[in-house]
């Protein structure tokens, strides 16, 4: 980067005193003294056009931007859903999984006890169903069956 | 139309800097009316400057809507190390040279260095110089027009961004991208260069 601040030597010192005498001042004063130059209206206008023009080009972008963000919404809301049907997939199979196993063993013994007084009162190869129909005629007694046994 | 932000505030050296900055920073963000009073401020400073770098009024015109279309574009990239005037006479002037070279106008340069060693302090003896009685009038300005036309853009841009803008030997420095040193010796000698012409035009009245 320039050093803008250099040190003053005694020429440029009295390049400086030169620059700040009377007829130096003398000269600023009559540059000074020249009438401001002014920009038209119509002039601002088209500058005001020419900035505008420019507009179009961001508008673009900034729509591209919000079709991009719209995107990464879209793909993160996906994602989200994903992540929920996963887990409430592994929810269904962990639920089943967590059964209370003194249930299960009960349901389990339940069922053995069921299966002997089935195979008790049938003998093998019965099916719970026929010992309940059974039990259920039984009861009845309307089966034209029944007096054979 | 006066703006809250008017041109001194924004230009003179006891400015706000916290409001041009804070203004250059919602330019940033793509703020119309930020950069609206921007160039408010300077518009008129900025195609005075343009219009004696560059002669015809048209293409003055032009150049100057170039510099604020270019800050518009740059203002990303202001980093704010220089004052905002400094960056725009700066686009302004790169925008001068450039357009220069492409017209491919050489500019009657003579050596800075070599002239400034030769140089005398000037001395007018003549009595009829005497800047401070000149009465400015159409044809002195005609005149005076006329002195800064025929210099070189070198000499020409340092004498008006000092004696017309204002602008400190640092400032200057930094926007023309030049050593303090030689900013002084081009106002030397545009100065010289422009007394020389004025002392042509005020002995030839005489006459």
């Amino acid at each position: 980067m320039k050093n803008y601040n250099e040190k003053n030597n005694p020429a440029e010192e009295q390049l400086t005193a030169m620059l700040e005498s009377e007829s130096g001042q003398g000269i600023r004063s009559i540059i000074q003294a020249m009438p401001e130059d002014t920009v038209s209206l119509q002039w601002r206008s088209a500058l005001n056009e020419r900035l505008l023009a420019l507009a179009p080009t961001k508008k673009k972008l900034s729509a591209a931007m919000v079709g991009l963000r719209a995107l990464v919404g879209v793909a993160l809301a996906s994602a989200v859903c994903l992540v929920v049907f996963v887990k409430s997939d592994s929810t269904k199979v962990h639920t089943a999984s967590m059964v209370d196993p003194s249930t299960f063993a009960s349901a389990l013994i339940t069922e053995h006890r069921q299966s002997v007084v089935s195979s008790e009162i049938a003998g093998p190869g019965i099916v719970d169903g026929e010992v309940e129909r059974s039990n259920s005629q039984d009861s009845n007694s309307n089966d034209p069956d029944s007096d054979s046994l | 139309m006066e703006l809250c932000i008017g041109t001194k505030l924004l230009s003179s050296r006891q400015n706000d800097l916290a409001t041009e900055l804070a203004l250059v920073e919602r330019c940033r963000n793509q703020d119309a009316e930020a950069f609206g009073k921007i160039v408010d401020a300077y518009q008129h400073r900025v195609f005075g400057f343009v219009r004696r770098m560059v002669s015809d009024q048209d293409e003055a015109a032009d150049v100057a809507q170039e510099v604020f279309i270019r800050a518009y574009q740059g203002m990303v990239r202001f980093d704010g190390r220089s004052s905002l005037r400094t960056w725009l006479f700066r686009i302004a002037y790169n925008l001068c040279v450039d357009r220069s070279r492409k017209i491919d106008r050489t500019p009657q340069e003579t050596r800075i260095e070599a002239v400034a060693e030769d140089e005398q302090p000037l001395e007018f003896p003549d009595a009829r110089w005497d800047p401070e009685m000149m009465v400015l009038t159409d044809e002195l300005v005609t005149q005076v027009d006329a002195a800064l036309e025929s210099m070189s853009e070198k000499l020409r841009s340092v004498l008006l961004l000092h004696d017309k803008e204002d602008m400190a030997y640092d400032e200057i420095a930094q926007t023309l991208n030049l050593p303090i040193g030689t900013v002084k010796s081009r106002l030397f000698l545009a100065r010289n260069h422009l007394q020389h012409a004025l002392m042509d035009y005020v002995q030839g009245r005489g006459n």
